[in-house]
């Protein structure tokens, strides 16, 4: 997300550097599982993640490298009657919020996605889906920031930051760097950035587990998820399935996702092949973590850092990697003294907690 | 079927294992004990143990385990060939895109 903050900036002439503890989009930038779903996003960034997936979609335009996005329908199922009650009324939510979901007769759904053997009691269909190879974000964001002019400072951790007239300070391991505005875009890191400036930002994180089959013939056509949140499974265009589901492995903010969780595995696969018997014929290739931040609220980050002035912050979003271009373009506009498209999200609003999946527990907000 | 022989080994003074057949799709393997089920089968001249997804032929490459290009079936289990040993009988498939 910082990013896409910085690009738009470059390029309309600021004098952009970019430091990064480690590279570009090494963290959940580039470990998430590359799932462009409007449909299941909150009814508050419906617009926003329509606009991200416009973006991804379009990316050799915007960011003069292709991120591998490919559009593919999207379905949800619900195989229990709580489920399918749930389903029902997400569906009806993200209509009311413009997103092109409707429910589909679960006959109909087994049809239109052959994979799909056992018994579906409700699906929801989106036309607007897709998957991108988000593991490429850094990549394609670094060659775009530099062509842009932007400075880009990998493996150069910045250890605070401190105002200084109108300006900021950024101690970095490097040496110190002054600038006029400041953009805090750490994810899972934000809590602690944010008290450099004084401001306390609630940040939450789950340890996302993912998992990579090898290479097969083409198996499913959908972008594929269940109503309950706990399973996520594409196949991308070289054959390989991604498969997620918020499942836990191990992580801290200290040693980042350093760990995958067995059992929570087993399980993501035992579900994945339930619901897709042809993934069992598959080999598992990888497993893979990351941190996704989150606000209690699970709504973004995103605007000037209260009680401070040319302070910024953007993150901490469910499906982050797909809304984040979107976000990013809305907090340049609004530092260019734009008026942003589409609502911000303030860092300073009273952050009413929804019940929050604490890491190790697999209930999911959709 | 047809029956291999123990042609594209090295000779001379070299130990081998008990001499042993196995079933490779349609072929009578001929190998020694100690042997890689990758290894007896290059040996025998039969290097295509499996389909890619797109349904070009594939076969051992590495024979370290790591290369994955030698996966076959036994027991209805995708193995590796290369980390697998021969034994008296056993049945090994070629790992085929299904038509």
């Amino acid at each position: 997300m910082g990013c896409a903050t910085a690009l738009p900036l470059a390029r309309a002439g600021m004098k952009v550097a970019v430091f990064d503890r480690r590279g570009l989009g090494l963290e959940a930038s580039g470990r998430n599982a590359g799932s462009l779903s409007p449909m299941i996003k909150r009814a508050e960034v419906v617009a926003h993640a329509m606009r991200g997936y416009q973006m991804w979609m379009s990316s050799r335009e915007w960011l003069g490298a292709d991120i591998g996005a490919h559009t593919q329908p999207g379905i949800l199922v619900a195989y229990t009657d709580a489920e399918a009650e749930a389903l029902a009324t997400m569906v009806d939510a993200r209509r009311a919020s413009g997103a092109p979901i409707e429910l589909m007769a679960a006959a109909t759904a087994m049809v239109r996605e052959p994979a799909l053997t056992s018994a579906v009691k409700l699906a929801a269909w989106s036309e607007l889906d897709g998957h991108g190879e988000s593991n490429r974000t850094g990549q394609v964001f670094n060659f775009a920031l530099r062509k842009a002019g932007a400075s880009v400072f990998a493996r150069c951790e910045v250890a605070r930051v401190s105002s200084i007239g109108a300006g900021y300070e950024v101690h970095t391991a490097q040496g110190v760097a002054t600038a006029s505005r400041i953009v805090l875009a750490g994810g899972a890191w934000l809590e602690q950035m944010a008290a450099w400036l004084g401001f306390s930002l609630p940040v939450q994180f789950k340890v996302n587990q993912m998992i990579v089959t090898e290479r097969a013939q083409p198996v499913i056509r959908t972008v594929l998820g269940v109503q309950n949140g706990l399973l996520t499974l594409k196949q991308a265009s070289n054959g390989t399935i991604v498969i997620g589901g918020g499942w836990q492995g191990h992580g801290d903010l200290v040693n980042g996702a350093y760990q995958v969780e067995p059992e929570a595995l087993v399980r993501n696969l035992q579900l994945a092949r339930y619901v897709v018997p042809a993934v069992g014929a598959l080999r598992v290739a990888r497993v893979w973590l990351g941190l996704e931040a989150l606000l209690p609220d699970y709504l973004p980050a995103l605007g000037a850092v209260p009680g401070t002035t040319n302070a910024f912050v953007i993150g901490c979003c469910r499906g982050g990697w797909a809304i984040g271009p979107c976000l990013g373009a809305l907090l340049a506009d609004l530092m260019l003294g734009r008026e942003p498209e589409l609502p911000l999200f303030d860092p300073g609003r009273t952050i009413t907690g929804l019940p929050f999946a604490a890491a190790g527990s697999q209930a999911k907000g959709m | 079927m047809s029956s291999r022989t123990i042609a594209g080994r090295i000779s001379g003074k070299f130990r081998r294992g008990a001499p042993l057949t196995f079933i490779f799709e349609d072929n009578t393997v001929n190998a020694f004990a100690g042997e890689s089920v990758a290894a007896a089968l290059i040996a025998s001249g039969l290097r295509a143990t499996r389909d890619s997804p797109s349904g070009l032929p594939r076969g051992p490459f590495c024979f370290i385990g790591s290369c994955q290009e030698c996966a076959v079936r036994i027991n209805g289990r995708k193995v590796l060939a290369c980390k697998v040993l021969v034994a008296p009988g056993l049945v090994v498939s070629a790992d085929k895109v299904q038509p």
